[in-house]
């Protein structure tokens, strides 16, 4: 036990968060060993260590007037056996093995360390060092329930498994990081979703080996290699009423430790598009919604190219007063039209990254001299016309529309693609530049699916369920042939 | 690979679509233009040219004139004046003096129809009695809006129609279809839109008087709430037209059946009319019916006599319906026309003239 | 390792491709030359044509069920002996090379004449050549999956030409009704009939095997036959009644100028330019399928790779050199396609069907 002590010592000498503390209880030695940080310190003093108290001086009732126990106790030794594993009245206890398990991981995962009787016992005393349960931060719910993802992953697994309650939802996990030891679990309804996907997804998980993951994103990246497209193939989200309408698809969660965000895959390009809100709303209303939202895809990628061709080449689509109202504002500009129109996309994409960098309390200002600046004072000194900013307005409100980080910034590359050819060629510019991006679109692979679900390989009942309109729910009888072997909706 | 193709594409375009860039400011949009013959045979064009930095006016600009052997040449000398390049897309009118309708209309219009730029929903006018420039001139002063003129003349004077030039061209290119053009001319320092000017195949013959202008154009359906009056003095009674519609049949070798359908409004009668019963109104209707037959009369008999050119298009419709008689030469003469009218007056404008 | 679902052809997929093969060889080629020969009979011509060509239909379906793991090129090899096989690839390989030469032309005079006329045609050519190089080295799935919505687009982009055009229509320009000489009806027949042959060829470009849902694609594929029929029969009657008789004649491409009256609530004019494009976007597919054949034709699997740009480069050199200019291209072109595809497309196909009857019968003797 000496050299167990010792060992431990010099191992952490560094480590001067780590408290050691011997305890002699009738003779009988336990030694103590924990992480002053990662512990609750009133778990440990009211409840460890009074409970070790109590159990090793409990037993002497019994043998009092034992013979044996007599001598033991004038020479000054306690050889009672404790099983400290049934006896102790704590949640998480296990016996640990010093040449099979990393002892280390177990101090630095918030566990006290009892060395008793040459046996090793992990306890587990965690601090709570994670915030409460508040509102999304980064994406909006309008009328769903308004509860976040935390950055435990066990109170994440909680809020899943409050909404689905059945044994059929499994979870599994490992650890991966040799030097962080984070825990990255999936999971998934079995008898949904289909057993290949889960099969391919654990095989690609259980390959890596990388010195820590910080983000769900590192996981991403590593389940995703394969995929060259700008779009991603996994929604990253925060809200846990997301997450569980996504599984009872048959779609399987990523969730890691120490991020609030949770990664949902197989995922198309419709999802992208849509918004689980469509479902807390009425059914006829939504048409209209989502006929916004396409062409707000169509407005954000191709508005600045579409009017840099008409002003450069196609002059005879515009109606004649707007023409000559046109050409009144570029008397006075300096520049090129293309030169023109990359400023203004260039200055919006400053405006929002700065929005996004500001703290709170610079936040309104900054963005108010922004707007001045892009607004009267540019136009009034000639260097834009003032239809340009209204199409990069434009432009930028409906990208706006989107809420991954990822879709957004895939959409502006685009944007400048477009432009590009758009200035050189003029429509049959817009129009090779449509043919890359449906085909960088179609060619893209969801985890051995296309990302163009329902249009790409026409299904026409999902179509009509999910892409324009959406199914009244007491009709919507069957789940889609995509994503699960189990199709209709039964009573198990 | 795919970048090495992607880099050179766009290397390909960089070096070769710049040549078609139109920058706006390089634009001179054209809004009206007037093209005269000049003594040596050369051709006279003016144009109105929409002043930019002016950007609530839209109606006028500056007026640029050039000479050149074609109407192309011409339009590129304008260049020499002006810094910019004509641009004729959003053309709405074009004056051409009467010299150039009687001899050289096929050569002008040639370069409007190949012409990739404009659409030719432009108006065509004829300068009667007036130089087109001087025309161009006038028009510029004034700021007239030419297409809100016109239309307004077409819908509630009737001598003069909406056929632009692309109607103008199918209709000059059908065989046995000659067209009547609008004119224009100057009275007082004033535009005055006058009567129509028929045709014979590519060139301008001669002049439609008012009445016949108007008459011409109920018979090709382009009139709506012209006025009809019949009597004089105290027995005048004036009705205006809510809905005309004609139609044009053959009837049989050699005889050509029009039918007119109009319907009206009383809107004006003098002291000795009073309207008190059906028979009465009947009578009225009547009156109207047989003026408007016999005036129909007498614009075929002059048609077929005076003007000699098929303006009405019976010939096009006897080819449409394989009627042999269109082979022959003289088949004007041959044809004889019924005319059939029906007047409904439907309202006396809400009163009983009981004084 | 799970194959991927994302490499599947659905049937939907391969009757679009039918659709935009015959939309791209009739706008702008086909409907020239018919209307050039029966001005505004043309409809009478197409209404006789697509009833006749629904008979080829059931030689290509033959050849479609009755062979299940091959496309076209393959099968030649399956069915013929070695030298036989080579002669009629070759056959094949020539005409569809001439095809690509011409519809690479016709697109590039489109766009020349219509868009950007300062700039030069060659200019053009190698705007439209390259990214069939760059869209070629992928799976064709991929293009089968970028054709199908493409072709949605089309189809949506011609209802709103008619809807815009409707209140253009004059039905006086329909007559006179039958005036065309019986001969000149039966040539204008024949180049639908011929020029149909074409689409037909890019069905097979798929076996059946690698088609998911294979029961259904026979009929699937009819329908979208009848339908591309009367499609190009609205597209020519809109036009007839736009334009009329005598101004079809003079056009080059008649279906562009009628869009130019197009006016849709008095809102939108003018934008025939931007309505026009689906026709680059029919030509763009025709092309890659034109390609993806001569690639497959050609042996060798070193150099693989590198064939779509020598061919590109083929087509640029041999198209600058016949066609010089629109008129010589359309004289070439009159006299000569219908003996090009029918010996070059049609015999092979007549080989294949009859070889295959007497392979079928030959097997039922034998058992």
């Amino acid at each position: 036990m000496e050299n167990l002590i010792e060992y431990l010592k010099s191992r952490l000498k560094n480590l001067d968060d780590i408290y050691f503390r011997e305890l002699n209880i009738k003779n009988k030695k336990v030694f103590i060993a924990f992480s002053d940080a990662l512990i609750d310190s009133s778990l440990v003093s009211n409840f460890v260590i009074r409970s070790l108290v109590d159990i090793i001086s409990s037993d002497e009732l019994e043998d009092k007037n034992n013979l044996k126990s007599k001598i033991e106790e004038k020479i000054g030794i306690n050889s009672k056996k404790i099983d400290l594993e049934n006896s102790i009245a704590i949640n998480k206890i296990k016996k640990l093995d010093k040449e099979k398990d990393n002892l280390f991981t177990y101090i630095l995962s918030g566990f006290v360390l009892i060395v008793l009787d040459e046996n090793i016992y992990a306890v587990e005393t965690k601090a709570s060092l994670i915030r409460g349960i508040s509102e999304p931060t980064s994406e909006n719910s309008v009328r769903g329930a308004k509860d976040s993802f935390v950055e435990n992953i066990m109170t994440n697994i909680g809020l899943i498994r409050r909404r689905i309650k059945t044994e059929k939802l499994e979870y599994k996990e490992t650890k991966i990081g040799t030097k962080t030891n984070t825990t990255v679990g999936i999971m998934y309804v079995s008898n949904i979703a289909k057993s290949e996907l889960v099969d391919l997804v654990e095989e690609k998980i259980n390959k890596i080996v990388i010195d820590g993951i910080l983000d769900v994103n590192y996981i991403q990246e590593y389940i995703e290699e394969k995929n060259e497209s700008d779009f991603p193939v996994s929604i990253n989200t925060e809200r846990p009423d997301i997450v569980s309408y996504y599984l009872l698809q048959g779609r399987i969660a990523v969730l890691v430790d120490n991020s609030p965000y949770v990664l949902i895959l197989p995922a198309f390009f419709e999802d992208f598009i849509n918004n689980i809100d469509d479902v807390y709303q009425k059914s006829k209303n939504v048409t209209i919604t989502k006929i916004i939202r396409y062409m707000c895809l169509i407005l954000t990628v191709m508005v600045p190219a579409f009017y840099l061709s008409l002003i450069t080449f196609d002059q005879e689509s515009i109606p004649t007063e707007l023409l000559t109202s046109f050409a009144a504002q570029r008397e006075g500009v300096p520049f090129p039209a293309f030169i023109e129109a990359i400023t203004m996309v260039f200055a919006f994409e400053i405006l929002r990254e700065s929005d996004l960098r500001s703290n709170k309390i610079s936040g309104n200002t900054m963005s108010i001299v922004g707007a001045l600046i892009l607004g009267d004072a540019a136009v009034s000194a000639g260097i834009v016309s003032p239809i340009m900013i209204i199409v990069v307005a434009l432009t930028t409100i409906s990208g706006l529309t989107f809420s991954d980080i990822n879709v957004i910034n895939a959409l502006r590359k685009w944007r400048a693609i477009y432009m590009i050819f758009a200035s050189l060629c003029g429509l049959i510019g817009m129009a090779m530049a449509t043919i890359l991006f449906v085909t960088s679109l179609v060619s893209t692979n969801s985890y051995t699916k296309s990302f163009t679900y329902p249009v790409a390989p026409l299904n026409m009942t999902q179509v009509k369920k999910s892409l324009f309109t959406r199914m009244a729910i007491p009709k919507d009888h069957t789940r889609q042939k995509i994503l699960t072997n189990n199709l209709t909706r039964s009573r198990e | 690979m795919r970048k090495y193709v992607i880099a050179l594409l766009v290397f390909v375009i960089i070096f070769n679509g710049f040549s078609s860039i139109k920058e706006l400011t390089d634009l001179a949009i054209v809004k009206a233009m007037g093209i005269d013959l000049t003594e040596d045979g050369k051709y006279h064009i003016s144009a109105i040219v929409i002043d930019t930095s002016d950007s609530e006016n839209t109606n006028s600009g500056i007026v640029y004139e050039a000479i050149g052997d074609s109407v192309h040449d011409a339009a590129r000398n304008i260049v020499g004046i002006s810094p910019k390049k004509l641009y004729l897309a959003h053309m709405e009118t074009l004056v051409i003096s009467e010299e150039v309708a009687k001899t050289q209309t096929e050569n002008v219009l040639d370069f409007f129809i190949r012409d990739n730029e404009g659409s030719n929903a432009f108006y065509l006018f004829i300068a009667n009695g007036a130089k087109s420039s001087e025309i161009i001139d006038i028009i510029n002063t004034e700021k007239i809006d030419m297409v809100s003129f016109l239309q307004a003349t077409e819908k509630y004077r009737g001598i003069a129609n909406l056929k632009n030039l692309n109607e103008i061209i199918k209709t000059i290119l059908k065989d046995g279809d000659e067209i009547c053009a609008n004119s224009i001319s100057i009275k007082d320092e004033k535009i005055v839109i006058n009567d129509m000017a028929y045709f014979r195949d590519w060139n301008m013959a001669g002049y439609l008087t008012s009445q016949e202008s108007v008459l011409y154009n109920i018979l090709i359906n382009e009139i709506s709430n012209i006025i009809l009056s019949v009597g004089q003095g105290d027995n005048l009674i004036v009705a205006e037209v809510m809905d005309s519609k004609s139609k044009i049949s053959i009837e049989n070798e050699d005889t050509i059946n029009i039918e007119i359908k109009i319907k009206a409004n009383l809107s004006e009668t003098s002291k000795d009319i009073k309207i008190t019963n059906s028979e009465k109104l009947e009578e009225i209707e009547n009156n109207f019916e047989e003026k408007i037959n016999n005036e129909m009369l007498v614009f075929y008999n002059k048609i077929k006599n005076e003007y000699n050119s098929d303006i009405l298009g019976f010939g096009n419709l006897l080819y449409r319906k394989k009627n042999q008689l269109y082979t022959q030469d003289n088949y004007l003469q041959k044809l004889n026309v019924n005319v059939n009218t029906q007047v409904n007056i439907s309202n006396q404008g809400g009163i009983n003239k009981t004084w | 390792m799970v194959e991927k679902e994302s490499k599947e052809i659905y049937s939907f997929g391969v009757s679009c491709i039918f659709l935009s093969s015959f939309l791209a060889m009739f706008l702008g080629l086909g409907s020239y030359i018919m209307f050039n020969l029966s001005k505004n009979d043309t409809y009478i011509a197409v209404i006789v044509g697509s009833v006749i060509s629904l008979g080829l239909f059931y030689i290509f379906n033959y050849i479609f069920k009755n062979n299940n793991t091959s496309n076209l090129i393959e099968l030649n090899k399956n069915l013929f002996g070695k030298i036989f096989s080579k002669i009629l690839n070759g056959m094949l390989f020539i005409t569809f090379f001439i095809i690509a030469c011409i519809i690479v032309f016709n697109i590039s005079n489109f766009l020349n004449i219509e868009y950007l006329s300062d700039s030069s045609i060659n200019f053009f050519k190698v705007l439209v050549l390259l990214p069939i190089v760059y869209i070629c080295s992928k799976n064709l799935s991929v293009i089968i999956k970028a054709n199908q919505i493409f072709t949605i687009i089309s189809i949506v982009f011609i209802l709103i030409d008619i809807l815009g055009l409707y209140p253009k229509f004059n039905i006086i320009n329909i007559e006179p009704i039958f005036n065309t000489s019986v001969p000149d009806l039966f040539h204008s027949i024949l180049i639908y009939i011929i020029l149909s042959i074409v689409a037909f060829c890019m069905l097979l470009v798929t076996s059946r095997n690698r088609i998911k849902d294979k029961d259904r694609a026979s009929s699937i594929i009819f329908k979208m036959i009848v339908f591309s029929n009367v499609v190009q029969l609205v597209i020519i009657f809109a036009t007839i009644l736009v334009l009329g008789e005598d101004f079809i004649s003079i056009f080059r491409f008649p279906e562009y100028i009628a869009l130019k009256q197009f006016s849709l609530f008095n809102l939108l004019e003018r934008v025939e330019n931007i309505l026009a494009l689906h026709f680059y976007f029919n030509s763009f597919y025709l092309l890659t399928f034109l390609f993806y054949y001569m690639i497959n034709i050609l042996p060798g699997k070193r150099f693989k790779k590198y064939y779509s740009i020598i061919i590109c480069i083929a087509i640029y050199i041999a198209t600058s050199l016949i066609f010089k200019e629109g008129i010589v291209f359309y004289e070439i072109v009159n006299s000569s396609i219908i003996y090009v595809i029918l010996i070059g497309m049609l015999l092979p196909i007549l080989l294949i069907f009859f070889k295959m009857i007497k392979n079928a019968k030959k097997s039922k003797i034998n058992v």
